[in-house]
């Protein structure tokens, strides 16, 4: 199987390549250096050629993921698909069902996804979801923030124990990278209680949520995984809290930087505020960028808001209940034994909205001011922010002025006077984009075969209808937008599966999953600890608990060493 | 111009008549509007396999035969009028915007549901959901009339946001639940739970109705009440809820019908 891609406009930022024509040769679902003449030719002159979108955070499967599918009958109802050739029927807008969800990704050219949150409990459901959402590469994040083994063997300053048990965790659940969501905050509010500060004592675990970043950072970089620490911050639901976002970044900034960052502080427009009430709140985006341009530690991505309704899920369930209580909106709510909880709540974000419209202003704000984009990647945290299918929308905003100011023209006037949005001239181009979407997520992944087009990777590859060389995307931001709605073609595997933005192929990707090493007798160890942890906590034998690898469909396991 | 469609067979399952709008129709040639396609269950038929059609002086767009199998008449519709001599099924003047849709017979449930404008009359009985939200949303009719001569089921008006919803026969229980604004009027009996987590709008109810519910306060009593300038005879006791959300919705229940609730006059005025 031999595909050779011709006279495209290539964006390839890993190999630095910047807007060159030339083409490019699949063979067997990689990319080679050429091919026989027998390749079938993708004619893709006049069009852009990038590696396949990965999106580092998107909520797609999954516990909560589904209960938000439950509860919302209304989200289905205005957008559903009829079975076509070579699609299933689904549907679901800001919660689309698994399969719809794998065909809108690749239709937009996404190729790989991860699903930021998965509760250690539940991750077979998961993984069950994932092994049903077709087109992509995908894996979970490991939520371990609030787990009562890590905090018990944190406070203890028990570390290599700590480090053995999140092994046998991410093996366990088959997750990708360790994920802290409000830490040490879901487990208090459990108790009715809230933790605020980073040296707040978590009630009957006598640690603070500082100790647990740093104690799960220093385990991330002794068991060298390949992403850093990925941390939806503490106090999500004040205003101040950009304060939190910078502390939760300093507090690791004396720890070695991974590599090449050892910390991914996640959808941080929602933890960009400022101020001290909903009244005056602000844009905190300014010191946060401020500080990330000093420190080359720390990336971020940005969790950019949508205008229009959608669904909020995460693990952090005092910040859904805020929400719940704020809109008013049905909700639901979970504690998971032992590891975490999560809340559900529908939201419409409205552009006359004061508070709304300064979270619109935030994260782009954070996209413009921070200098490096390889350490701030665009996300709308699917669906809190908005559906991932509105990236487009996003990405015209941050290539074109024009289309911003056409947006803060509607948004809330107090807003539009109070954000420093108006004044920032910075357009992203073309290889901005590819970075902050593709290049950058990538290698922040530690995924070395994705995210770039050289000699070696998969073979995952996004073509977009839009002529690089006669457009000014400033200007001509609709034509931008429109061609990232539906790629011109889609290779995944080095298989065309998208075609004019229609699926002309459903094929199944892989799961990735960590296997980190760790010296068997502290493995030894750490297993007969858990063993009798889990008789004392959980409702579940210590023999069901993990997940073989022959359950999931296609896994596939990265090796980390420790 | 006007349009006749008369069913050819009988509609075993259902079919969606969204297409079918006057708007949609309006100046197009007959072979075309014959092909229209529309879901009759899950398969893709024209317009033309199941009815017959004629054009005819005067305007609208008259339909007959018993279209209980028939969903979606008038969906999203802006002008013009819409007959249908016998019964219609599910969803009929589903968020309509304006024009008038008759309904000669019965309709089914969620009778102009979302509905943002125009007017809809049914000569027969409603189905459940008058004029309410779609499951799960929050966004119930906004503006316009809705007049059922007959019975209307469980939960009229549900979320409903503006507008009028004038039931002449009897309702079942949960009229104007979650209801935010707008007015229902019941002209005769209600099965109860009127106004159940009401927020605002009034609900009026000529008939009986066994009782109120506990989280609504007595707050006054009305010797007539006006419904879009039209005067309606009392006395009604006036109710005020539901407290259980803060909700400021008026409960107007008429006195003469309802003398076991005549142990609300003491509480008048009272403030709790």
């Amino acid at each position: 199987m031999e595909l050779l891609i011709k006279n495209g406009i290539v964006y390839d930022p890993l190999n630095g390549i910047d807007g060159e024509r030339m083409d490019i040769a699949v063979r067997d679902g990689r990319i080679v250096e050429d091919v026989s003449p027998k390749a079938e030719v993708v004619d893709a002159s006049g069009m852009i050629v990038m590696p396949g979108g990965v999106d580092i955070h998107s909520h797609i499967a999954g516990s909560k993921v589904n209960t938000g599918r439950l509860m919302r009958p209304e989200d289905h109802y205005g957008d559903y698909e009829q079975r076509r050739p070579h699609r299933r029927a689904g549907v679901g807008r800001s919660i689309p069902s698994t399969y719809t969800t794998g065909y809108r990704y690749a239709e937009m050219g996404y190729t790989t996804v991860f699903e930021p949150a998965s509760p250690p409990i539940k991750a077979r459901h998961t993984h069950e979801e994932l092994d049903e959402t077709p087109m992509i590469d995908k894996g979970c994040f490991t939520l371990l923030g609030n787990n009562w083994l890590v905090m018990d063997y944190l406070r203890d300053g028990m570390i290599e124990e700590c480090k053995g048990f999140v092994a046998w965790m991410l093996e366990a659940t088959k997750g990708y990278a360790v994920k802290l969501v409000n830490p040490g905050g879901v487990e208090a509010w459990g108790w009715g209680r809230y933790v605020i500060g980073l040296d707040d004592e978590v009630p009957r675990f006598g640690i603070t949520p500082r100790e647990i970043i740093e104690g799960l950072c220093r385990v991330n970089s002794m068991l060298k995984l390949p992403h850093p620490i990925h941390v939806h911050t503490n106090n999500m639901a004040r205003v101040g809290n950009y304060e939190t976002t910078i502390a939760t970044m300093e507090t690791v900034s004396n720890q070695a930087a991974g590599s090449p960052c050892n910390i991914h502080v996640t959808h941080v427009q929602f933890t960009g505020r400022k101020g001290s009430s909903w009244v005056n709140v602000r844009s905190g985006a300014e010191d946060i960028s401020s500080y990330v341009n000093r420190r080359s530690h720390a990336e971020l991505d940005v969790g950019q808001i949508i205008f229009g309704d959608t669904t909020t899920m995460t693990a952090d369930g005092s910040f859904q209940y805020l929400l719940h209580i704020l809109s008013g909106n049905k909700w639901a709510n979970a504690d998971v034994e032992v590891e975490t909880g999560a809340g559900v709540v529908p939201y419409t974000y409205r552009r006359s909205n004061y508070v709304n419209a300064v979270q619109w202003g935030i994260g782009l704000e954070l996209a413009l001011l921070i200098e490096d984009p390889w350490r701030v990647h665009m996300t709308t945290d699917h669906p809190n922010g908005g559906p991932f299918t509105e990236y487009p929308r996003v990405i015209a905003w941050l290539m074109s002025r024009r289309a911003r100011d056409k947006t803060l023209s509607k948004i809330n006037k107090t807003a539009r006077r109070r954000l420093n949005l108006p004044g920032i001239d910075r357009e992203y181009t073309l290889g901005e984009i590819a970075t902050v979407t593709r290049a950058a997520t990538a290698r922040s992944l530690g995924l070395t075969s994705k995210g770039h087009l050289g000699v070696g990777a998969d073979a995952d590859i996004a073509i977009y209808a839009v002529d690089a060389q006669r457009i000014d995307p400033s200007r001509e931001y609709k034509l931008v937008r429109r061609a990232f709605r539906r790629a011109a073609y889609t290779i995944k595997d080095g298989e065309i599966v998208v075609k004019d933005g229609e699926i002309v192929k459903t094929v199944f990707g892989r799961t990735f999953w960590v296997k980190p090493r760790v010296e068997e007798e502290l493995m030894e160890k750490v297993r007969e600890d858990v063993k009798e942890k889990f008789e004392e906590y959980y409702t579940v034998r210590f023999g069901n608990y993990p997940i073989p690898d022959s359950y999931l469909k296609r896994p596939h396991a990265i090796k980390a060493g420790g | 111009m006007g349009l006749i469609l008369e069913l050819k067979r009988d509609l075993r399952v259902p079919i969606d008549m969204s297409p079918v709008a006057p708007d949609n129709l309006d100046g197009k040639p007959l072979d075309e509007i014959r092909g229209l396609m529309l879901w009759e269950g899950n398969r893709r038929i024209p317009l033309g396999e199941v009815f017959d059609m004629e054009k005819v002086d005067g305007g609208g767009l008259t339909i007959l035969g018993d279209l209980s199998k028939a969903r979606r008449l008038g969906y999203m519709m802006r002008s013009g009028e819409i007959k249908v001599r016998g019964n219609a099924g599910l969803y009929v003047g589903e968020a309509m915007r304006g024009g008038m849709i008759t309904v000669e017979g019965d309709a089914g449930a969620w009778l102009g549901s979302r509905m943002a404008g125009g007017e809809i009359v049914v000569e027969g009985d409603a189905g459940d959901f008058v004029g309410s939200s779609y499951r799960g949303s929050r966004e119930g009719m906004r503006k316009g009339i809705i007049k059922v001569k007959g019975d209307a089921g469980d939960e009229v008006g549900c979320w409903m946001r503006g507008g009028l919803i004038w039931i002449e026969g009897n309702v079942g229980c949960f009229p104007g639940i979650h209801m935010i604004d707008g007015t229902i009027f019941i002209g005769g009996d209600c099965q109860g739970r009127a106004g159940a987590e009401m927020l605002g709008g009034r609900i009026i109810i000529q008939g009986r109705v066994s009782t109120v519910l506990p989280s609504f306060r007595t707050s006054d009593l009305k010797g007539k009440v006006k419904v879009d300038d039209t005067p309606i005879q009392g006395p009604f006791y006036v109710f005020e809820g539901d407290l259980n959300e803060d909700g400021s919705g008026r409960l107007y229940v008429n006195k003469g019908r309802n003398p076991h609730l005549s142990w609300c006059e003491k509480l008048i005025g009272e403030v709790d």
